[in-house]
């Protein structure tokens, strides 16, 4: 047994402690206040419930409608290039929240910078590149003899499209629109930024409620509210993708380009490599526009000063350290973790009890996750939430899950021979774990300890229950300066969410190139 | 009748089909024989249009199909292994090309209805396709090529992955069954017993096709 039992018992701890013990404190809250009923029949946190469900359906259904034409490209066809082409049109899905709806808000003609419109460009743009990821992989498995036939059956390119190949397609479109529904039902920095002041979700709610208004119980209600509708989104997710995994061929069926659909092709690539590409050349460009008109690097030098009614006491330029050394030691405790849950739920260790309580950090929002351990670990014995250590823990937790993604389809694959081998051979299990499970684990782990780091570094939506003035973090700093009027704050926030998005998307490069070669 | 004149393909410069000519009579069936690799399967994806030639021409009944894309040929194409739409039920197979063409549904189940039970099947029309065993899928595959009334009807093998037990059953009945319809037919064995079974007349792809070399190609 490599994950020894004591190792197992710590991260379940952890989770108990981290993740279970502020979700039973939100239910005792919820609960006790008969704040539920509220949700229900306030007419204002109706609304709110209403609003929170209409921009997902529509960024969801949005997402997948623009990355179909994508995912026939690249699933249909082999090209020069086609690697790096998905590679970039993933890129926004890597840039964190608070980049993405400033660049949002930057790009967006004047009158629609805020509002639904706004929120449902910035999301179509954060999760194209996985739509077309996963739709594009299932359409290079499909069999493509169905369509042959279809086609001497004397139907049209487009009934083929129709009636043979989407709902074919139709297993992997919803797994992965159910993953963009989560994200979205829980997207707090992108609303937060780009929603009116009227407009309101469940996640920026629990948010508000909690430190605008001080009413904890409707907090507690509202993030009730959401881990159903999130666990909901999941369970859709994860029932559609065991149906996809049936109809996995192994045949690789993507053909070289026509000639004749070389246009189209073109086309297509193009229009997606700008929808992904162009926003952040564009957040890029206006972050170097000085006061006096033309460019230079005066926002970026102002962030070292620190600005009157910034709402900040240190500099912007001290939130980039601060970033870096609260997301280092939560990048390490995410790969333990993440690791160890990978290990445990890969190989069926504790069947499906273990494979919930491992999956219960992704079911938890961030924002719920932050007001948990805001009430959590108030009062002694647990009053932490001022200690210095309980960011990274709190950013650990919410990276925990990409880290158990990352590791967990290495685990399925390891042949569990190999250590009964390597045991006759009178090797101890724990020199079987150094000498033959760690080496093949290794890439797809050091791949997962840099999302980790990058998905921390770009930690939003819990990190801002938490943060004081000496730990405020680069999302944090964005989203204070991108809050208040003033062309400087405005400049500094555009400088230092740049600096942010080329941060994370540096770590997630070099984390995919760690993990390339064990495919 | 269908007149197939010098067609020509290389794969990666490697030729496979050098020049072939082939006619088959109205409601003839004839059957293309020769050893895997020899590019049967090859001539009939020209035929069909799934595949553009190098050189060459396909007539069907005077009007040069060349050009056309396989969904305006009216050619049918029975896959060897089947190529059955895995997400409909067997009604929805067979009524495909019907529903393509927007015959209303009540039209179309009278039609399927008629066809499963030519092929040997009525009362299959709710199984799933992927229930059934290799020979009632491709008579499923059959009915189904046969619902689109093709001018000329290609089989690639249709009875090559069965049970020698049940193969030569259905090898008499699929003549029967041409026969009845008066179906013009192209089909493919590497089987001259069987080729014998179905067939008015039987063509060995190596003397059609000139300056091949006529021992089998390796793949």
């Amino acid at each position: 047994m490599v994950a020894s039992a004591g190792a197992v018992s710590m991260a379940l701890g952890v989770v108990a402690l981290f993740v279970a013990w502020p979700v039973l404190r939100i239910l005792s809250r919820g609960l006790s206040a008969h704040a539920v009923g509220h949700v229900f029949t306030d007419g204002r946190l109706r609304a709110i419930l209403g609003f929170t469900l209409l921009q997902a359906v529509l960024s969801t259904v949005g997402a997948v409608a623009v990355a179909m034409p994508a995912a026939w490209l690249v699933g249909r066809h082999q090209f020069r290039g086609r690697r790096l082409l998905m590679a970039v049109w993933v890129g926004p899905f890597t840039l964190p929240t608070v980049v993405v709806g400033l660049a949002a808000r930057q790009l967006l003609p004047e009158g629609l910078r805020r509002g639904l419109f706004a929120i449902v460009c910035a999301h179509i743009f954060f999760n194209v590149g996985i739509a077309v990821r996963t739709i594009g992989s299932a359409w290079s498995r499909l069999d493509p003899r169905p369509e042959e036939a279809a086609a001497t059956l004397g139907a049209t390119p487009w009934q083929v499209f129709r009636l043979v190949t989407l709902p074919r397609l139709a297993p992997a479109m919803a797994a992965v629109a159910g993953l963009i529904a989560a994200l979205c039902l829980t997207s707090f920095g992108v609303v937060l930024l780009l929603a009116t002041p009227r407009q309101s979700t469940v996640e920026v709610e629990i948010w508000r409620q909690t430190t605008q208004f001080l009413r904890l119980d409707r907090a507690g209600a509202l993030a009730m509210v959401q881990l159903v509708l999130v666990s909901a989104a999941l369970v859709l997710t994860s029932r559609s993708h065991m149906r996809t995994d049936l109809r996995q061929r192994a045949v690789e069926t993507r053909r070289r380009l026509r000639s004749s659909a070389r246009p189209v092709a073109i086309l297509v690539g193009a229009a997606t490599t700008a929808l992904t590409v162009v926003p952040m050349m564009l957040l890029m460009e206006r972050s170097l526009r000085s006061a006096q008109g033309g460019h230079g690097m005066q926002a970026y030098r102002s962030l070292a000063q620190v600005t009157r009614g910034s709402g900040l006491v240190d500099s912007p330029a001290t939130s980039v350290a601060m970033s870096i050394r609260i997301a280092i030691p939560a990048a390490i405790l995410a790969t333990v973790l993440g690791v160890l849950a990978a290990l445990v739920v890969g190989r069926g260790i504790g069947g499906p009890v273990m494979a919930a309580a491992f999956g219960l950090p992704l079911a938890v929002s961030a924002v719920t996750l932050g007001f948990g351990f805001l009430i959590a670990f108030a009062r002694a014995p647990v009053a932490w939430r001022s200690k210095s250590w309980i960011l990274p823990i709190l950013q650990a937790v919410v990276a925990m899950p990409f880290v158990q993604r990352m590791v967990e389809p290495a685990v399925r694959r390891m042949d569990p021979r190999l250590a009964e081998v390597a045991a006759t051979l009178g090797v101890s299990p724990l020199a079987v774990w150094r000498r033959v499970q760690l080496p093949i684990l290794a890439r797809p782990i050091l791949s997962g300890a840099g999302i980790a780091f990058a998905v921390a570094l770009g930690e939003f939506g819990a990190t801002t229950f938490l943060a004081r003035p000496g730990t405020v973090t680069m999302p944090v700093a964005i989203a204070r300066l991108a809050g208040r009027p003033g062309a400087v704050l405005a400049a500094q926030s555009l400088a230092l969410a740049v600096i942010l998005g080329a941060l994370t998307i540096m770590v997630t490069v070099m984390a995919d190139l760690a993990g390339r070669e064990s495919h | 009748m269908l007149q197939v004149r010098d067609v020509a393909v290389a794969f990666n410069g490697a030729p496979v089909l050098t020049g072939v000519d082939l006619d088959v009579a109205t409601g003839e069936i004839c059957c293309l024989t020769g050893p895997s690799g020899s590019g049967k399967s090859t001539l009939l994806r020209v035929i069909a249009g799934l595949h553009t030639a190098d050189r060459g021409s396909v007539v069907v009944d005077g009007q040069d199909v060349t050009a056309l894309p396989p969904h305006r040929r009216g050619i049918g194409l029975v896959f060897q292994d089947h190529g059955l739409f895995p997400h409909l039920d067997v009604s929805g197979n067979v009524g495909f090309a019907l529903r393509t063409r927007g015959v209303t549904s009540r039209q179309r189940t009278a039609r399927v209805e008629e066809l499963l039970g030519l092929v040997g099947l009525a009362g299959f029309g709710s199984r799933r396709v992927s229930t059934l065993s290799g020979g009632e899928q491709q008579r499923v595959a059959l009915a189904r090529a046969l619902a689109g009334t093709p001018r000329v009807l290609l089989l690639d093998e249709p009875l090559g992955a069965l049970d020698p037990a049940i193969h030569d059953r259905l090898a008499e009945d699929l003549r029967t069954l041409l026969r009845d319809a008066g179906t013009t037919a192209v089909h493919v064995t590497h089987d001259e017993h069987e080729a014998a079974l179905v067939g008015d007349r039987s063509v060995d792809i190596r003397h059609l096709n000139p300056g091949t070399p006529a021992s089998p190609v390796r793949h």
